[in-house]
């Protein structure tokens, strides 16, 4: 009976692990390069929010608005960027017939700006 | 004829000022019977009232001219209510009209008996007590005057509201009154002894209202504007006879009892003469400062200094207390402090005062001392101010421990302008793409 479920645990995981290449190469492959470059940006984004959030869980919660603008302004973004690229991207057009890429880029842009403000005002 | 007007005019200014009472509330007094014979029973308390400077004026509960607000106004400071068997005072006077008397800042000083009428058994009702059946007394056979169970000889007071102790006994021949005691501004001054009980010897079969502790004999309240009531279920207590009469109790033998003595108490209490608390003046400062500030800064060194004088027997005295709290309020107390009772420099005031932080806390607050201590009047004394945030030159700012949400905030900035850039002028030319390459071209021609 263990042997069995081990031997069919094993076979799972292989298979998740052989797909999850699958898709990797797939991304290699057959993403655009723009998307590439957006994607990368985001996990950037990511990666600046945790450092933020580590480091304020350390030094405490001193400069509190700074903390905040350097914060919000990481999750400003990210969701920003993510609508950019599901909205830009021609192959999701069906999903939102009445937007077109430079809508979506226009949208993009007056909302970065707005965030902006609101975080160099912040982060005194 | 000059000299004789100026001695007359002396005479006056002379009665004028030995008349003056120690009422705070003023001097005229309405004596309110049920027959106009009663009013030598009383003949003793009424001269001892008389000779500390009340003016007192007598009528009937049927008399035609009976009237205690006219025009809206009142036209005594006090009312004594010796008329509970009068089931009908004349002009419409009832509970609601006595109640708007002390409203306006009266006091009332009211006895009933053993067969209470309706107006003053509605006006108990009104201050949450009740009387017991008509004909029904109080009984004691322990505590009690030589051989009558029915007059009691009460020696320990409940609350000590307007005097510490009794010399002697006090004399009770009378109704026993149940307290709802569900107002707080309501406390029993005599209560009946533990063997006390409420009786009527010729109906057998009724129990009796309250029994024990739980009969009140003497009651008092202090309505919220500060006028006091005091409510007894003994007209006999106030008359020459109780007062002059010797008490024999167990064993002990007084020669006179304790009722005039207790009476002159509890009428100076209800008058305004005794336990009359008010705040002088208060103020509150920065700590290095004199004047009132337009708002206070959050985490700012504040003085707080209230100045309270107590008032007995016609002369202002510094007032004694260690339980006078402060509060700082918006909604809910953010700071509640004892405050600390100064050296005494004023005779007839004293001075509370303490330094304190305020709160770290922006908005309107309440600065508020309101102190409530049963006997006393009560005070209250609130000022509203602002405490507002640091101005923003007030504190440190760009510090350097900030660097990372700097580095972090900048870095979105330069980002967002990239993802611009790219998202205007960057062609992929990877083949694959050449759907959305086509769609983005026709979309620019267009």
């Amino acid at each position: 009976m263990t042997t069995k479920d081990s031997t069919a645990v094993k076979k799972e995981t292989v298979k998740q692990e052989k797909d999850l290449q699958i898709l990797w190469e797939n991304y290699l492959k057959n993403t655009p390069g723009r998307y590439k470059i957006i994607d990368t940006y985001m996990a950037f984004v990511v990666m600046m929010g945790v450092i933020q959030f580590v480091y304020c869980f350390i030094i405490g919660k001193e400069p509190w608005a700074t903390f905040l603008a350097g914060f919000i302004s990481c999750v400003g973004t990210f969701v920003l960027v993510a609508n950019l690229r599901i909205q830009s991207n021609t192959s999701n057009m069906k999903e939102f017939p009445k937007i077109t890429p430079e809508r979506s880029f226009a949208d993009f842009f007056v909302c970065s700006v707005l965030l902006y403000l609101y975080v160099i005002s912040f982060i005194g | 004829m000059k000299t004789l007007f100026l001695f007359t005019l002396i005479l006056q200014l002379a009665c004028f000022i030995f008349a003056k009472t120690n009422s705070l509330s003023g001097n005229r007094v309405l004596v309110i019977l049920d027959k106009e014979e009663d009013k030598k029973e009383y003949s003793i308390f009424f001269k001892s009232l008389k000779e500390r400077g009340f003016d007192l004026s007598y009528t009937t509960a049927s008399n035609e001219k009976l009237e205690i607000i006219k025009y809206e106004e009142s036209l005594y400071d006090h009312l004594i209510l010796f008329a509970p068997e009068t089931d009908y005072y004349e002009n419409d006077i009832n509970a609601k009209q006595f109640i708007e008397f002390i409203d306006k800042g009266g006091n009332i000083l009211l006895a009933a008996n053993e067969n209470t009428g309706t107006i003053i058994q509605d006006l108990l009702y009104e201050f949450g007590a009740k009387v017991d059946e008509p004909k029904f007394t109080v009984f004691d056979n322990f505590v009690h005057n030589s051989t009558t169970p029915n007059v009691l000889a009460i020696e320990e007071l409940e609350n000590k509201i307007s005097l510490d102790k009794l010399e002697a006994p006090v004399l009770y021949y009378g109704t026993a009154i149940k307290s709802s005691n569900k107002n707080p501004y309501a406390k029993p001054l005599l209560v009946g002894g533990p063997a006390a009980y409420s009786w009527d010897d010729t109906v057998v079969n009724k129990a009796p209202l309250v029994t024990g502790n739980n009969i009140v004999l003497v009651h008092t309240l202090q309505a919220i504007n500060n006028s006091r009531i005091v409510m007894t279920g003994s007209t006999k207590m106030f008359t020459d006879k109780y007062i002059n009469s010797p008490v024999k109790i167990n064993d002990k033998t007084y020669k006179k009892s304790g009722n005039l003595d207790f009476i002159t108490n509890i009428s100076k209490w209800t008058f305004q003469e005794k336990k009359v608390l008010k705040v002088v003046s208060s103020k509150h400062h920065k700590v290095g400062e004199t004047e009132r500030p337009e708002y206070y800064t959050i985490k700012n060194n504040m003085h707080y200094e209230i100045e309270i004088a107590e008032y007995n027997d016609g002369v202002w005295q510094p007032f004694n207390a260690t339980d006078i709290q402060l509060e700082l309020i918006m909604l809910d107390p953010y700071i509640r402090v004892t405050l600390k009772q100064q050296p005494i420099t004023n005779p007839n005031s004293s001075t509370y005062a303490i330094d304190l932080m305020v709160p770290d806390h922006c908005g309107v607050f309440t600065f508020k001392v309101d102190y409530r201590r049963y006997g006393l009047s009560w005070i209250k004394e609130s000022d509203v101010i602002a405490i507002h945030p640091l101005h923003y030159n007030e504190f440190p700012r760009y510090l350097i421990q900030g660097l990372p949400y700097y580095f972090g905030a900048f870095s979105m900035l330069v980002g967002f302008i990239i993802i611009s850039i790219l998202a205007l002028y960057h062609e992929d030319d990877s083949s694959n793409n050449k759907v959305n390459k086509e769609a983005s071209t026709k979309k620019k021609t267009n």
